[in-house]
Protein backbone atom coordinates (compact mmCIF):
# COMPACT_ATOMS: atom_id res chain seq x y z
CA UNK A 1 0.00 0.00 0.00
CA UNK A 2 2.72 2.70 0.91
CA UNK A 3 4.70 1.83 -2.32
CA UNK A 4 1.24 2.70 -4.29
CA UNK A 5 0.88 5.81 -2.19
CA UNK A 6 4.38 6.69 -3.17
CA UNK A 7 3.79 5.73 -6.87
CA UNK A 8 1.03 7.94 -6.90
CA UNK A 9 2.86 11.08 -6.07
CA UNK A 10 4.86 9.95 -9.02
CA UNK A 11 2.27 9.55 -11.44
CA UNK A 12 0.97 12.76 -11.13
CA UNK A 13 3.95 14.40 -11.42
CA UNK A 14 4.49 12.98 -14.77
CA UNK A 15 0.72 13.44 -15.35
CA UNK A 16 1.47 16.75 -14.77
CA UNK A 17 4.49 16.97 -17.25
CA UNK A 18 2.41 15.10 -19.94
CA UNK A 19 -0.39 17.25 -19.18
CA UNK A 20 1.62 20.64 -19.73
CA UNK A 21 2.61 19.15 -23.22
CA UNK A 22 -0.95 18.33 -23.78
CA UNK A 23 -1.57 22.12 -23.07
CA UNK A 24 1.04 23.14 -25.62
CA UNK A 25 0.00 20.89 -28.41
CA UNK A 26 -3.64 22.47 -27.32
CA UNK A 27 -2.77 25.87 -27.21
CA UNK A 28 -1.48 26.38 -30.81
CA UNK A 29 -4.31 23.26 -32.54
CA UNK A 30 -7.32 25.28 -30.85
CA UNK A 31 -7.66 28.53 -33.29
CA UNK A 32 -4.83 27.01 -36.29
CA UNK A 33 -5.53 23.55 -36.42
CA UNK A 34 -2.15 23.14 -36.67
CA UNK A 35 -0.15 20.03 -34.43
CA UNK A 36 3.00 21.42 -33.77
CA UNK A 37 4.97 18.57 -33.03
CA UNK A 38 8.22 20.63 -32.43
CA UNK A 39 6.91 21.87 -29.13
CA UNK A 40 9.32 18.20 -27.65
CA UNK A 41 12.30 20.41 -28.95
CA UNK A 42 10.96 23.45 -27.42
CA UNK A 43 11.02 21.39 -23.88
CA UNK A 44 14.16 20.96 -24.54
CA UNK A 45 14.78 24.10 -25.43
CA UNK A 46 13.55 25.33 -22.08
CA UNK A 47 15.36 22.97 -20.28
CA UNK A 48 18.36 24.11 -21.16
CA UNK A 49 17.92 28.00 -20.97
CA UNK A 50 16.45 27.33 -17.19
CA UNK A 51 20.15 25.23 -16.76
CA UNK A 52 21.57 27.75 -18.03
CA UNK A 53 20.16 30.57 -16.03
CA UNK A 54 20.57 28.64 -12.43
CA UNK A 55 24.04 27.09 -13.26
CA UNK A 56 27.29 27.98 -14.43
CA UNK A 57 27.82 25.06 -16.28
CA UNK A 58 26.20 26.62 -19.56
CA UNK A 59 24.87 29.31 -21.67
CA UNK A 60 23.59 31.76 -20.78
CA UNK A 61 25.65 32.04 -17.44
CA UNK A 62 23.94 33.07 -14.95
CA UNK A 63 23.93 31.92 -11.02
CA UNK A 64 19.74 33.18 -10.63
CA UNK A 65 17.35 32.50 -8.50
CA UNK A 66 14.43 29.66 -9.75
CA UNK A 67 12.10 32.22 -10.49
CA UNK A 68 14.45 33.81 -12.23
CA UNK A 69 14.60 30.87 -14.75
CA UNK A 70 11.76 30.44 -14.89
CA UNK A 71 10.95 34.05 -16.21
CA UNK A 72 13.87 33.41 -18.21
CA UNK A 73 12.13 30.00 -19.90
CA UNK A 74 8.95 32.08 -20.50
CA UNK A 75 10.07 34.98 -22.12
CA UNK A 76 13.04 33.36 -24.14
CA UNK A 77 10.66 30.56 -25.35
CA UNK A 78 7.92 32.90 -25.96
CA UNK A 79 9.54 34.70 -28.20
CA UNK A 80 10.96 31.90 -30.04
CA UNK A 81 7.77 30.52 -30.43
CA UNK A 82 6.43 34.07 -32.07
CA UNK A 83 9.31 34.05 -34.25
CA UNK A 84 9.06 30.65 -35.67
CA UNK A 85 5.09 31.22 -36.28
CA UNK A 86 6.69 34.39 -37.95
CA UNK A 87 9.19 33.11 -39.90
CA UNK A 88 7.46 29.74 -41.08
CA UNK A 89 3.59 29.45 -40.49
CA UNK A 90 2.96 32.40 -41.53
CA UNK A 91 4.41 33.03 -45.05
CA UNK A 92 2.61 29.37 -45.55
CA UNK A 93 -0.51 30.91 -44.74
CA UNK A 94 -0.59 33.89 -46.45
CA UNK A 95 0.35 32.06 -50.01
CA UNK A 96 -2.85 29.93 -49.10
CA UNK A 97 -1.13 27.02 -48.88
CA UNK A 98 -3.17 23.38 -47.24
CA UNK A 99 -3.23 22.90 -43.53
CA UNK A 100 -0.40 20.45 -43.64
CA UNK A 101 2.27 22.44 -44.77
CA UNK A 102 2.50 24.46 -42.01
CA UNK A 103 2.84 21.01 -40.09
CA UNK A 104 5.47 19.58 -42.56
CA UNK A 105 7.12 22.83 -42.08
CA UNK A 106 7.35 22.49 -38.27
CA UNK A 107 8.73 19.12 -38.43
CA UNK A 108 11.39 20.40 -40.13
CA UNK A 109 12.02 23.69 -37.18
CA UNK A 110 11.49 20.69 -35.11
CA UNK A 111 15.48 19.04 -36.30
CA UNK A 112 17.10 22.46 -36.67
CA UNK A 113 16.24 23.16 -32.76
CA UNK A 114 17.26 19.87 -31.87
CA UNK A 115 20.85 20.24 -33.96
CA UNK A 116 20.69 23.71 -32.45
CA UNK A 117 20.95 22.03 -29.24
CA UNK A 118 23.68 20.26 -29.64
CA UNK A 119 26.21 22.50 -31.53
CA UNK A 120 25.48 25.13 -28.53
CA UNK A 121 25.38 22.99 -25.81
CA UNK A 122 27.10 19.72 -26.41
CA UNK A 123 25.56 16.49 -27.13
CA UNK A 124 26.30 15.41 -23.31
CA UNK A 125 22.73 15.56 -20.76
CA UNK A 126 23.13 18.98 -18.80
CA UNK A 127 21.98 17.95 -14.28
CA UNK A 128 19.81 20.46 -14.05
CA UNK A 129 19.57 21.26 -10.00
CA UNK A 130 15.82 21.32 -8.46
CA UNK A 131 14.60 24.34 -6.84
CA UNK A 132 14.24 22.47 -3.37
CA UNK A 133 17.24 20.33 -3.47
CA UNK A 134 16.81 16.60 -3.45
CA UNK A 135 15.07 16.69 0.03
CA UNK A 136 12.30 13.59 0.33
CA UNK A 137 8.84 15.38 1.69
CA UNK A 138 6.36 13.91 3.40
CA UNK A 139 2.21 14.86 3.31
CA UNK A 140 0.58 12.01 5.39
CA UNK A 141 0.88 8.96 3.61
CA UNK A 142 1.91 10.93 0.31
CA UNK A 143 5.79 10.53 -0.10
CA UNK A 144 7.59 11.88 -2.69
CA UNK A 145 11.20 13.90 -4.19
CA UNK A 146 11.08 17.63 -3.20
CA UNK A 147 10.49 17.87 -7.46
CA UNK A 148 7.34 15.54 -7.79
CA UNK A 149 5.69 18.18 -5.52
CA UNK A 150 7.07 21.63 -7.35
CA UNK A 151 6.07 19.84 -10.55
CA UNK A 152 2.18 19.06 -9.58
CA UNK A 153 2.42 22.59 -7.75
CA UNK A 154 3.16 24.78 -10.76
CA UNK A 155 1.28 22.25 -13.34
CA UNK A 156 -2.30 22.96 -10.82
CA UNK A 157 -1.31 26.74 -10.68
CA UNK A 158 -0.61 27.19 -14.23
CA UNK A 159 -3.62 25.20 -15.66
CA UNK A 160 -5.68 26.97 -13.31
CA UNK A 161 -4.47 30.68 -14.88
CA UNK A 162 -4.96 28.74 -18.45
CA UNK A 163 -8.57 28.03 -17.45
CA UNK A 164 -9.02 30.97 -16.21
CA UNK A 165 -7.82 32.78 -19.52
CA UNK A 166 -10.13 30.48 -21.74
CA UNK A 167 -12.89 30.94 -20.18
CA UNK A 168 -13.16 34.23 -18.13
CA UNK A 169 -11.56 36.90 -20.71
CA UNK A 170 -12.49 38.73 -23.91
CA UNK A 171 -9.25 37.34 -25.50
CA UNK A 172 -9.31 33.76 -24.36
CA UNK A 173 -12.75 33.86 -25.61
CA UNK A 174 -11.58 35.46 -28.87
CA UNK A 175 -9.27 32.46 -29.37
CA UNK A 176 -12.20 29.84 -28.34
CA UNK A 177 -14.36 32.00 -31.12
CA UNK A 178 -11.50 31.32 -33.98
CA UNK A 179 -11.41 27.71 -32.97
CA UNK A 180 -15.41 27.97 -33.81
CA UNK A 181 -15.18 29.70 -36.54
CA UNK A 182 -12.03 31.50 -38.64
CA UNK A 183 -14.54 33.78 -40.56
CA UNK A 184 -16.79 34.91 -37.99
CA UNK A 185 -14.04 35.96 -35.57
CA UNK A 186 -12.62 37.69 -38.73
CA UNK A 187 -15.75 39.61 -38.89
CA UNK A 188 -15.87 40.57 -35.31
CA UNK A 189 -12.53 42.54 -35.81
CA UNK A 190 -10.25 39.73 -34.02
CA UNK A 191 -7.25 40.27 -35.65
CA UNK A 192 -6.05 36.31 -36.98
CA UNK A 193 -2.58 36.58 -37.67
CA UNK A 194 -2.08 38.23 -34.07
CA UNK A 195 -4.19 35.02 -32.76
CA UNK A 196 -1.78 32.66 -34.22
CA UNK A 197 1.40 34.69 -33.11
CA UNK A 198 -0.24 34.47 -29.64
CA UNK A 199 -0.97 30.69 -29.69
CA UNK A 200 2.45 29.63 -30.87
CA UNK A 201 4.23 31.83 -27.89
CA UNK A 202 1.57 31.22 -25.76
CA UNK A 203 2.18 27.09 -26.61
CA UNK A 204 6.36 27.64 -26.88
CA UNK A 205 6.19 29.33 -23.28
CA UNK A 206 4.21 26.05 -21.53
CA UNK A 207 6.33 23.48 -23.07
CA UNK A 208 9.26 25.15 -22.37
CA UNK A 209 7.92 25.54 -18.62
CA UNK A 210 7.27 21.91 -18.71
CA UNK A 211 10.86 21.15 -20.03
CA UNK A 212 12.34 22.97 -16.78
CA UNK A 213 10.21 21.25 -14.80
CA UNK A 214 10.82 17.84 -15.87
CA UNK A 215 15.00 18.64 -16.45
CA UNK A 216 16.01 17.74 -12.62
CA UNK A 217 14.85 13.87 -13.27
CA UNK A 218 16.04 13.63 -16.97
CA UNK A 219 18.38 15.81 -16.99
CA UNK A 220 18.93 18.42 -19.84
CA UNK A 221 19.32 16.50 -22.79
CA UNK A 222 19.10 17.14 -26.39
CA UNK A 223 17.06 13.98 -27.19
CA UNK A 224 15.21 15.03 -23.80
CA UNK A 225 11.91 16.44 -26.29
CA UNK A 226 10.77 13.47 -28.32
CA UNK A 227 9.66 11.08 -25.32
CA UNK A 228 7.98 14.17 -24.09
CA UNK A 229 6.07 15.06 -27.61
CA UNK A 230 5.09 11.64 -27.91
CA UNK A 231 3.41 11.72 -24.37
CA UNK A 232 2.10 14.72 -24.57
CA UNK A 233 0.13 14.15 -27.87
CA UNK A 234 -1.12 10.60 -26.35
CA UNK A 235 -2.38 13.00 -23.20
CA UNK A 236 -4.02 15.17 -25.65
CA UNK A 237 -5.89 12.56 -27.75
CA UNK A 238 -6.63 10.85 -24.68
CA UNK A 239 -8.20 14.14 -22.92
CA UNK A 240 -9.84 15.21 -26.43
CA UNK A 241 -8.51 18.34 -28.29
CA UNK A 242 -11.14 20.50 -27.19
CA UNK A 243 -10.78 21.84 -23.43
CA UNK A 244 -7.62 22.74 -21.69
CA UNK A 245 -9.27 20.43 -18.48
CA UNK A 246 -9.30 17.77 -20.92
CA UNK A 247 -5.38 18.50 -21.60
CA UNK A 248 -4.61 17.75 -17.90
CA UNK A 249 -6.81 14.87 -17.46
CA UNK A 250 -5.21 12.76 -20.30
CA UNK A 251 -1.84 13.29 -18.96
CA UNK A 252 -2.60 12.09 -15.71
CA UNK A 253 -4.69 9.28 -17.23
CA UNK A 254 -1.43 8.21 -19.38
CA UNK A 255 1.05 8.89 -16.18
CA UNK A 256 -0.99 6.86 -14.03
CA UNK A 257 -1.66 3.59 -16.77
CA UNK A 258 2.31 3.61 -17.48
CA UNK A 259 3.29 3.69 -14.00
CA UNK A 260 1.07 1.42 -12.37
CA UNK A 261 1.49 -1.00 -15.44
CA UNK A 262 5.14 -1.34 -15.21
CA UNK A 263 4.71 -1.61 -11.38
CA UNK A 264 1.97 -4.26 -11.11
CA UNK A 265 2.14 -5.68 -14.42
CA UNK A 266 4.22 -8.95 -15.33
CA UNK A 267 6.03 -7.41 -17.89
CA UNK A 268 9.59 -6.53 -19.24
CA UNK A 269 10.16 -2.90 -18.03
CA UNK A 270 11.62 -2.30 -21.77
CA UNK A 271 7.97 -2.43 -22.86
CA UNK A 272 6.82 0.02 -21.01
CA UNK A 273 7.53 2.44 -23.40
CA UNK A 274 4.84 0.77 -25.40
CA UNK A 275 2.14 2.01 -22.97
CA UNK A 276 1.15 5.40 -24.85
CA UNK A 277 1.54 4.05 -28.10
CA UNK A 278 -1.06 1.28 -27.35
CA UNK A 279 -3.25 4.13 -25.56
CA UNK A 280 -2.78 6.03 -28.64
CA UNK A 281 -3.89 3.76 -30.94
CA UNK A 282 -6.98 2.26 -28.43
CA UNK A 283 -8.13 6.14 -28.05
CA UNK A 284 -7.67 6.87 -31.73
CA UNK A 285 -9.95 3.76 -33.07
CA UNK A 286 -12.50 3.79 -30.39
CA UNK A 287 -12.72 7.14 -29.00
CA UNK A 288 -11.39 9.65 -31.34
CA UNK A 289 -12.96 12.85 -29.99
CA UNK A 290 -10.90 12.32 -26.47
CA UNK A 291 -12.45 11.89 -23.30
CA UNK A 292 -13.93 15.46 -23.08
CA UNK A 293 -15.33 16.40 -26.46
CA UNK A 294 -14.83 20.01 -27.75
CA UNK A 295 -17.56 22.92 -28.10
CA UNK A 296 -19.50 22.33 -30.89
CA UNK A 297 -19.58 24.63 -33.71
CA UNK A 298 -23.71 24.95 -33.84
CA UNK B 1 -19.22 55.78 -48.56
CA UNK B 2 -18.61 52.04 -49.72
CA UNK B 3 -16.97 52.19 -53.61
CA UNK B 4 -15.94 48.70 -55.13
CA UNK B 5 -14.88 48.67 -58.44
CA UNK B 6 -14.38 45.74 -60.50
CA UNK B 7 -14.35 43.20 -57.89
CA UNK B 8 -12.75 39.86 -59.27
CA UNK B 9 -11.86 36.71 -57.01
CA UNK B 10 -13.41 33.47 -55.98
CA UNK B 11 -12.82 30.22 -54.18
CA UNK B 12 -10.20 27.84 -55.01
CA UNK B 13 -9.13 28.08 -58.94
CA UNK B 14 -12.05 29.87 -60.73
CA UNK B 15 -13.89 32.91 -60.04
CA UNK B 16 -17.35 33.37 -58.87
CA UNK B 17 -16.92 37.37 -59.28
CA UNK B 18 -15.96 39.09 -62.53
CA UNK B 19 -15.85 42.55 -62.38
CA UNK B 20 -18.05 43.90 -59.89
CA UNK B 21 -18.30 47.32 -59.05
CA UNK B 22 -20.83 48.78 -56.32
CA UNK B 23 -21.29 52.15 -54.89
CA UNK B 24 -23.23 52.70 -51.67
CA UNK B 25 -23.69 56.56 -50.71
CA UNK B 26 -23.32 57.52 -47.28
CA UNK B 27 -26.32 56.61 -45.28
CA UNK B 28 -28.23 55.29 -48.11
CA UNK B 29 -29.74 52.18 -48.35
CA UNK B 30 -29.29 49.79 -51.23
CA UNK B 31 -30.18 46.70 -51.78
CA UNK B 32 -28.72 43.57 -53.48
CA UNK B 33 -30.68 41.19 -55.48
CA UNK B 34 -30.26 38.03 -57.36
CA UNK B 35 -31.11 34.45 -57.65
CA UNK B 36 -29.30 31.70 -55.61
CA UNK B 37 -25.98 31.27 -56.43
CA UNK B 38 -25.73 34.68 -58.27
CA UNK B 39 -22.47 35.44 -55.96
CA UNK B 40 -23.80 37.77 -53.40
CA UNK B 41 -22.79 36.27 -50.73
CA UNK B 42 -19.07 35.49 -52.18
CA UNK B 43 -19.52 39.21 -52.89
CA UNK B 44 -20.01 40.01 -49.69
CA UNK B 45 -17.07 37.72 -48.29
CA UNK B 46 -14.71 40.40 -51.14
CA UNK B 47 -16.04 43.21 -49.46
CA UNK B 48 -14.91 42.12 -45.85
CA UNK B 49 -11.73 40.73 -47.05
CA UNK B 50 -12.86 37.11 -45.57
CA UNK B 51 -11.97 36.10 -49.28
CA UNK B 52 -8.92 36.91 -51.14
CA UNK B 53 -9.89 39.47 -54.07
CA UNK B 54 -7.67 38.58 -57.44
CA UNK B 55 -7.85 42.22 -58.49
CA UNK B 56 -10.75 45.46 -58.22
CA UNK B 57 -10.37 48.42 -55.63
CA UNK B 58 -12.28 48.93 -52.29
CA UNK B 59 -13.11 52.74 -50.96
CA UNK B 60 -14.49 52.91 -47.63
CA UNK B 61 -15.53 56.79 -46.76
CA UNK B 62 -13.31 58.39 -49.59
CA UNK B 63 -9.68 56.18 -48.29
CA UNK B 64 -8.39 52.98 -50.36
CA UNK B 65 -8.58 49.76 -48.10
CA UNK B 66 -7.96 47.18 -51.07
CA UNK B 67 -5.46 45.67 -48.64
CA UNK B 68 -6.44 45.86 -45.54
CA UNK B 69 -7.53 42.78 -43.87
CA UNK B 70 -10.74 41.58 -41.88
CA UNK B 71 -10.04 42.89 -38.92
CA UNK B 72 -8.88 46.59 -39.72
CA UNK B 73 -12.13 46.86 -41.88
CA UNK B 74 -14.10 46.42 -38.77
CA UNK B 75 -11.97 48.66 -36.73
CA UNK B 76 -12.77 51.33 -40.00
CA UNK B 77 -16.48 51.02 -39.19
CA UNK B 78 -17.36 48.62 -42.00
CA UNK B 79 -19.58 45.34 -40.56
CA UNK B 80 -21.21 42.18 -42.24
CA UNK B 81 -23.84 39.97 -40.79
CA UNK B 82 -23.17 37.34 -42.40
CA UNK B 83 -25.18 34.44 -44.59
CA UNK B 84 -26.64 31.67 -41.94
CA UNK B 85 -25.69 33.85 -39.12
CA UNK B 86 -22.22 32.44 -37.85
CA UNK B 87 -23.41 32.89 -33.95
CA UNK B 88 -21.04 31.29 -31.45
CA UNK B 89 -23.49 29.13 -30.60
CA UNK B 90 -21.87 27.40 -27.04
CA UNK B 91 -21.35 31.45 -26.16
CA UNK B 92 -23.53 33.37 -23.73
CA UNK B 93 -25.32 36.02 -26.10
CA UNK B 94 -23.41 38.38 -23.74
CA UNK B 95 -20.51 36.89 -25.00
CA UNK B 96 -21.44 37.04 -28.36
CA UNK B 97 -22.08 40.58 -28.43
CA UNK B 98 -18.85 41.46 -26.44
CA UNK B 99 -16.59 39.54 -29.33
CA UNK B 100 -18.85 41.88 -31.91
CA UNK B 101 -16.59 44.31 -30.21
CA UNK B 102 -13.46 43.26 -30.51
CA UNK B 103 -12.57 46.34 -32.80
CA UNK B 104 -13.89 48.96 -30.43
CA UNK B 105 -11.13 50.74 -28.03
CA UNK B 106 -12.34 51.93 -25.17
CA UNK B 107 -14.56 50.67 -21.87
CA UNK B 108 -17.59 53.82 -21.94
CA UNK B 109 -18.12 53.01 -25.04
CA UNK B 110 -18.64 49.55 -24.75
CA UNK B 111 -21.17 49.79 -22.43
CA UNK B 112 -23.02 52.26 -24.63
CA UNK B 113 -22.90 49.65 -27.16
CA UNK B 114 -24.28 47.13 -24.75
CA UNK B 115 -27.28 49.60 -24.28
CA UNK B 116 -27.59 50.57 -27.96
CA UNK B 117 -28.28 46.74 -28.85
CA UNK B 118 -30.18 46.03 -25.86
CA UNK B 119 -32.82 48.88 -26.69
CA UNK B 120 -32.57 47.76 -30.47
CA UNK B 121 -33.95 44.53 -29.39
CA UNK B 122 -35.15 43.94 -25.60
CA UNK B 123 -35.42 40.57 -26.12
CA UNK B 124 -31.72 39.89 -26.37
CA UNK B 125 -30.97 41.75 -22.47
CA UNK B 126 -34.00 39.49 -21.47
CA UNK B 127 -31.77 36.34 -22.84
CA UNK B 128 -28.36 37.62 -22.20
CA UNK B 129 -26.87 35.07 -19.89
CA UNK B 130 -28.79 32.20 -22.36
CA UNK B 131 -26.69 30.29 -24.90
CA UNK B 132 -26.61 31.42 -27.89
CA UNK B 133 -27.18 28.28 -30.11
CA UNK B 134 -30.52 27.78 -27.65
CA UNK B 135 -32.33 30.57 -29.09
CA UNK B 136 -34.85 30.44 -31.54
CA UNK B 137 -33.88 31.55 -35.22
CA UNK B 138 -35.30 34.94 -35.14
CA UNK B 139 -33.39 34.95 -32.00
CA UNK B 140 -30.20 34.33 -33.40
CA UNK B 141 -30.39 36.84 -36.49
CA UNK B 142 -31.36 39.63 -33.76
CA UNK B 143 -28.44 38.22 -31.90
CA UNK B 144 -26.37 38.22 -35.32
CA UNK B 145 -27.73 41.81 -35.97
CA UNK B 146 -26.68 43.28 -32.58
CA UNK B 147 -23.13 41.52 -32.59
CA UNK B 148 -22.40 43.13 -36.15
CA UNK B 149 -24.01 46.53 -34.34
CA UNK B 150 -21.21 46.54 -31.40
CA UNK B 151 -18.69 47.58 -33.16
CA UNK B 152 -20.46 50.77 -34.10
CA UNK B 153 -20.36 50.55 -37.86
CA UNK B 154 -21.06 53.23 -39.95
CA UNK B 155 -21.80 50.98 -42.52
CA UNK B 156 -23.79 47.88 -42.36
CA UNK B 157 -24.07 44.69 -44.91
CA UNK B 158 -26.88 42.20 -44.23
CA UNK B 159 -26.65 38.72 -46.51
CA UNK B 160 -30.03 37.14 -46.12
CA UNK B 161 -31.11 38.04 -42.58
CA UNK B 162 -34.68 37.20 -43.27
CA UNK B 163 -34.12 33.78 -44.47
CA UNK B 164 -36.15 31.29 -42.88
CA UNK B 165 -38.04 33.72 -40.66
CA UNK B 166 -41.64 34.22 -39.22
CA UNK B 167 -43.02 37.55 -40.86
CA UNK B 168 -43.63 38.54 -37.09
CA UNK B 169 -40.47 38.29 -36.59
CA UNK B 170 -39.38 39.79 -39.96
CA UNK B 171 -41.35 43.07 -39.02
CA UNK B 172 -39.56 43.45 -35.76
CA UNK B 173 -35.95 43.30 -37.40
CA UNK B 174 -37.10 45.48 -40.13
CA UNK B 175 -38.38 48.09 -37.70
CA UNK B 176 -34.88 47.75 -35.89
CA UNK B 177 -33.57 48.50 -39.65
CA UNK B 178 -35.85 52.06 -39.93
CA UNK B 179 -34.58 52.88 -37.14
CA UNK B 180 -30.46 52.51 -37.65
CA UNK B 181 -31.15 54.40 -40.88
CA UNK B 182 -32.81 56.91 -38.94
CA UNK B 183 -30.04 57.70 -37.00
CA UNK B 184 -28.10 57.84 -40.21
CA UNK B 185 -26.27 53.93 -40.55
CA UNK B 186 -25.85 53.43 -44.59
CA UNK B 187 -27.16 49.90 -45.05
CA UNK B 188 -26.29 47.35 -47.92
CA UNK B 189 -28.58 44.56 -47.85
CA UNK B 190 -28.55 41.11 -50.23
CA UNK B 191 -32.22 39.65 -50.55
CA UNK B 192 -33.60 37.60 -52.83
CA UNK B 193 -37.04 38.62 -52.26
CA UNK B 194 -38.57 42.41 -53.85
CA UNK B 195 -40.72 43.28 -51.85
CA UNK B 196 -38.40 43.09 -48.76
CA UNK B 197 -36.11 44.65 -50.42
CA UNK B 198 -38.54 47.06 -51.17
CA UNK B 199 -39.44 47.72 -47.61
CA UNK B 200 -35.65 48.46 -46.19
CA UNK B 201 -34.59 50.11 -49.56
CA UNK B 202 -34.72 52.99 -52.35
CA UNK B 203 -32.03 51.86 -55.13
CA UNK B 204 -31.05 48.18 -55.75
CA UNK B 205 -28.23 46.83 -57.84
CA UNK B 206 -29.54 42.72 -59.36
CA UNK B 207 -26.71 40.28 -59.80
CA UNK B 208 -26.50 37.26 -62.05
CA UNK B 209 -23.75 34.40 -62.70
CA UNK B 210 -21.08 37.06 -60.65
CA UNK B 211 -21.56 40.21 -62.38
CA UNK B 212 -24.09 43.27 -61.94
CA UNK B 213 -26.67 43.06 -64.84
CA UNK B 214 -28.92 46.00 -63.68
CA UNK B 215 -29.35 48.91 -61.01
CA UNK B 216 -32.31 50.79 -60.49
CA UNK B 217 -34.63 52.30 -57.97
CA UNK B 218 -36.65 50.37 -56.08
CA UNK B 219 -39.97 51.51 -56.86
CA UNK B 220 -39.05 51.13 -60.89
CA UNK B 221 -38.12 47.50 -60.11
CA UNK B 222 -41.66 46.82 -58.24
CA UNK B 223 -42.60 47.92 -61.30
CA UNK B 224 -41.08 45.37 -63.83
CA UNK B 225 -43.11 42.32 -63.18
CA UNK B 226 -42.29 39.46 -60.51
CA UNK B 227 -39.16 39.36 -59.52
CA UNK B 228 -38.45 35.96 -60.65
CA UNK B 229 -39.33 36.46 -64.24
CA UNK B 230 -36.97 39.36 -63.93
CA UNK B 231 -34.04 37.45 -62.89
CA UNK B 232 -35.05 34.86 -65.97
CA UNK B 233 -35.07 37.13 -68.84
CA UNK B 234 -32.43 39.23 -67.82
CA UNK B 235 -30.29 35.67 -67.89
CA UNK B 236 -32.05 34.93 -71.01
CA UNK B 237 -30.49 38.10 -72.97
CA UNK B 238 -26.32 38.83 -72.57
CA UNK B 239 -25.20 41.23 -69.24
CA UNK B 240 -25.36 44.75 -70.09
CA UNK B 241 -22.36 46.56 -69.10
Amino acid sequence: MDDFLELTVSAMASGCIYGLMALAYLIVLRPTSIINFAIGEWSATGAFVGVGMLSTLAWPRFEGPYILAIVAVVVVLGLLGWAVERLTVRPLIRRGAAVTSPILALLGVLVIFRESLTLIYGADPLPSPPPFGFKRIEIGAFAGASQQFFIIAVTLSLFALVWLFFERTVWGRAFEAVALNRRAAALMGINLGRVTALAFAGGAAVAGLAGLLMSPMTSAHYMMGLPLAIQGFTALVIGGVGRVEGALLGGLILAFVEQLGARYLPIPSGLTLAFPFALLILFLLLRPTGLIAPREAR
Amino acid sequence: MLEAERISGGYGGGDVLHGVSIRVGNGEAVALLGPNGAGKSTLMAALTATLPRRSGVLRLAGHDVSAAPSHALVASGLALVPEGRQIFAPFSVRDNLRLGAMALAGRSSLAERFEHVYALFPRLAQRADQRAGAMSGGEQQMLAIGRALMSRPTILLLDEPFLGLAPKIIDEILTALALLRRDGLTLLLVEQKLPIALSATTRAYVMLKGEIVLEAGCEALARRSDIHDLYFSLAAQPAQK
